[in-house]
């Protein structure tokens, strides 16, 4: 099920939340657990045991090691069991099909095994699930005590299939104590909203464009077409991602959680270095304070520095998918981060901010061409295009219809990834007089409610299916 | 804090009371297809996920206002954003709609069905290809939308089906200030069949009727068909309907249903919203139409697709005896029909779309 759905948005959102306050603090845990494992058996409820079990290893595990945190040996063999069944779980799920295809390519290996199917939300909650199980063992967090905590914790529904990875040092406190008040529901309901927006206003209309551009014939493209398919990829990509982020950092609100930010505005960033500061945060900080540093960070020698950057930029990439594609775009950006710190970084920032926000752009949308594009023989000849390699034409007819016809969204996808609405936020509330403020807000309540109205027919409209047997 | 923004969270409430209080529908004439049930529950539907995924769409079917809604995506997508297409359907310069034209991708297997008829039979076979309204229109497209490319499709049929090919692409041209097209369905008018038939008789060698000849009557000004059915917008542009009538005594049987009359339509078809079904009653087999004037001599059999369907009348004041396949639906062999009944003329009849994308060439043998 997901959030932009009326499904969701009309069923089980309202149910669970009119049941969610009404019960007793101490069983609303219970009901938020209750709720996120219905939510995430939806579809198919047969994942819901690996959810648990998962879950369950990473409780006692946690307990165990705080019980045995005298005898070091005991508590590192619990830690290294933790992190075998989590690891091991992504490994068969998400893995295992891609490491016998590739095998299987070998002449001398020859098997034919049907890989399991990717059961949803397993790399975000396999991750929270082993960060809560590591900062145990460091000792930066207590084992949580009470079973139900823990599971809701991991299940979340929220945050359970598209992020932020929510740590359990962030959470624990609110876990068992938070405020539940119409201030934090308005606040968290209208962030839910801006999600929806971003997701369904935004996002599912420019990959319309995305969808046929990169379904047209490379050879005749043109490389203005192509261009403009990577831009709205990206656009999609970040619309999409960040819009989920803001329906569950949203509802977490609505709830009384306060989850970290997931997104800051990442295509409006200054260099690359930036821009991973503030794209997909909560993953890469993930990446960062269990990988890198662990690795000895940038506080080594600089060729085993630069070996660290690659180890973990190879990782974040391959855990976006099981695919070459994924590998490659995650050693492009390692390359990208590592010449950033080493060549050309000080040159970098001398240069005017215009060409600067320029150089990061063109390189995230570069590498979201590498990120969408499946098969090296496909990345290879849209980047012929792209980069006036073969005989395409500059500009064509498909080109100038995309620009007319997705126009508007596509301006609004460039403008609002800029911080503006923000700004005009904050210029809003420093206004003093009481009356302009009180019309400027009630605006602003007004067009949510209309552009709620837009989102929910765009749903509606893609339940929409005529059957026009009569068409013939 | 904004109070305002209760607003949005009190439209979701006052939508969901308005969903369960509202009465179900069971079938949704605009979309033609019954709606979701409310979804049976047992472990067994419980464990596959289908109560759920029946839950979800039995919401989205029967969600409040859901026509309403259609209509705003459509008026927020075409006003506010500017965008030229809706559904497959191109928003044209004056607000007109288009449904696209593509590429067809059976031409050659097309081909070899229609010329296994020439081949199989000793008939005099015609074939004519009717364009869409985006051809004949083409100026109203979008601006930098893809050429239709349908006269290219056109050529390439034409030079691989060995039959007399009829051009009735430049007669539609040459009438384009007529209203040969619906605004809102992909058929074209009687008045486009007309001017088709016209080119048609003329190749096989009639003496086309004119205009004068028939008795014109306008049977509905309310038509919404399938460009509707697809954009849900533009209600004002509803169509009207003609029939062209004759003094001519028909025979009309529907061997299918077994029924018998004296009339090429059904009006009770004008009640519903498919009320392009009204010629020739919608979609039968086989129909054999017996012309009981004195001077009608010959017979034919046509191949057809439902363009054909508001042209077959004319046709028919022509020969004795006309035999309308719908390939889809014929279990029989046309070719062993066509030999038996010793049929003089054939004639293919579809429009470029639903040539290639309709499977009723297959049923050619």
């Amino acid at each position: 099920m997901v959030f932009s759905s009326l499904e969701f948005l009309f069923l089980f959102l309202p149910v669970f939340l009119t049941v969610y306050y009404i019960v007793p603090f101490r069983a609303k845990n219970l009901i938020l657990l209750t709720g996120s494992l219905i939510f995430y058996g939806w579809g198919e409820p047969k994942y819901i045991l690996l959810l648990l079990i998962l879950s369950f290893t990473g409780y006692i595990c946690c307990l165990a090691m705080e019980k045995t945190r005298e005898n070091r040996l005991i508590t590192r063999l619990v830690l290294i069991l933790s992190l075998a069944v989590c690891l091991g779980a992504l490994m068969y799920y998400k893995y295992f099909g891609f490491i016998v295809e590739n095998l299987s390519r070998l002449s001398f290996f020859n098997i034919e095994i049907n890989a399991p199917a990717l059961p949803i939300g397993v790399s975000f909650f396999t991750f929270q699930i082993l960060s809560c199980c590591i900062d145990v063992y460091w000792g930066r967090v207590k084992a949580e005590k009470s079973i139900i905590d823990f599971v809701c914790y991991v299940s979340m529904f929220p945050q359970l299939i598209a992020g932020p990875i929510v740590r359990f040092s962030d959470i624990s406190r609110e876990l068992h104590e938070r405020t539940h008040s119409l201030d934090n529901f308005l606040n968290g309901a209208s962030r839910l909203l801006i999600g929806i927006f971003k997701k369904v206003l935004i996002a599912d209309r420019i990959g319309t464009l995305w969808t046929v551009i990169k379904a047209g014939d490379y050879g005749e493209m043109s490389v203005l077409t192509a261009w403009l398919g990577i831009i709205c990829f990206t656009l999609q990509l970040y619309y999409d991602f960040s819009g989920y982020g803001d329906m569950a950092i949203g509802m977490g609100r609505m709830m009384g959680f306060n989850y970290l930010e997931n997104f800051d505005y990442p295509l409006f960033s200054k260099s690359i270095t930036e821009f991973w500061r503030r794209w997909h945060m909560s993953l890469s900080s993930w990446f960062r304070d269990y990988v890198y540093i662990p690795l000895g960070g940038n506080r080594c020698s600089k060729a085993r520095h630069i070996l660290n950057i690659f180890i973990v930029w190879g990782l974040t990439g391959i855990w976006h998918g099981a695919s070459w594609n994924f590998l490659i775009w995650g050693l492009y950006y390692a390359c990208l981060l590592a010449g950033e710190k080493y060549i050309w970084g000080k040159a970098l920032k001398k240069l005017p901010s215009a060409v600067r926000h320029l150089y990061s752009v063109f390189i995230v949308v570069v590498g979201f061409g590498i990120f969408d594009l499946t098969g090296l023989g496909e990345i290879l000849s849209y980047f012929k295009v792209l980069f006036f390699a073969g005989s395409n034409p500059l500009i064509d007819r498909a080109f100038l219809y995309n620009i007319t016809n997705g126009g508007v969204i596509l301006l609004m996808g460039i403008i609002f990834s800029a911080p503006l609405y923000r700004l005009y936020i904050n210029r809003c509330q420093s206004i003093e007089k009481k009356g302009v403020k009180y019309a400027l807000l009630f605006g602003d309540g007004v067009i949510r409610l209309v552009l709620f109205g837009a989102a929910v027919s765009f749903m509606v409209s893609s339940s929409y299916s005529p059957f026009l047997y009569f068409r013939f | 804090m904004n109070k305002f923004y209760i607003l949005p969270s009190a439209a979701v409430v006052i939508l969901l009371i308005a969903f369960i209080i509202s009465p179900k529908k069971e079938f949704s004439e605009n979309e033609n297809r019954y709606l979701q049930d409310f979804p049976e529950l047992n472990s067994e539907t419980l464990l596959s996920g289908d109560f759920t995924g029946g839950l979800g769409t039995y919401i989205e079917d029967h969600f409040p206002l859901r026509d309403g809604f259609m209509e705003l995506n459509g008026i927020f997508s075409v006003y506010a954003l500017g965008q030229k297409e809706i559904n497959g359907v191109y928003v044209g310069e004056d607000g007109c709609f288009l449904e696209k034209y593509s590429k067809p991708e059976r031409i050659n297997e097309t081909a070899e069905k229609i010329n296994s008829l020439t081949e199989k039979t000793d008939s005099k076979i015609y074939c004519a290809l009717a364009p869409t309204a985006a051809e004949i229109y083409k100026e109203k497209l979008p601006a930098f939308a893809e050429e239709t490319g349908q006269l290219e499709a056109l050529k390439e049929y034409y030079s691989l089906i060995n039959a007399d090919n009829i051009d009735i692409c430049t007669a539609l041209y040459e009438n384009k200030e007529e209203k040969l097209y619906y605004n809102l369905d992909h058929h074209w008018t009687a008045k486009g069949a007309y001017i088709g038939y016209r080119e048609i008789a003329s190749e096989m060698g009639l003496e086309p009727f004119d205009e004068d000849f028939f008795d014109i009557e306008q049977v509905t000004d309310s038509f919404k068909g399938t460009i509707y059915s697809k954009v849900n917008m533009g209600a004002d542009q509803a169509d009207t309907m003609e029939v062209y009538k004759s003094g001519t005594d028909f025979t009309v049987s529907y061997t299918d249903t077994e029924e018998t009359t004296d009339s090429f339509y059904n009006f009770d078809y004008l009640d519903q919203k498919d009320k392009y079904s009204m010629y020739l009653n919608n979609l039968h087999s086989l129909i054999e139409i017996t012309n009981n004037s004195q001077g009608a001599r010959g017979n034919l059999a046509v191949i057809k697709d439902s363009y054909a369907n508001c042209l077959i009348p004319f046709l028919a004041e022509h020969y004795k005896t006309v035999y309308v396949f719908d390939t889809r639906y014929y279990r029989g062999s046309v070719c062993s029909f066509i030999n038996e009944n010793k049929i003089e003329d054939v004639l293919v009849l579809y429009n470029l779309n639903t040539i290639d994308e309709d499977l009723g060439i297959d049923g050619i043998y």
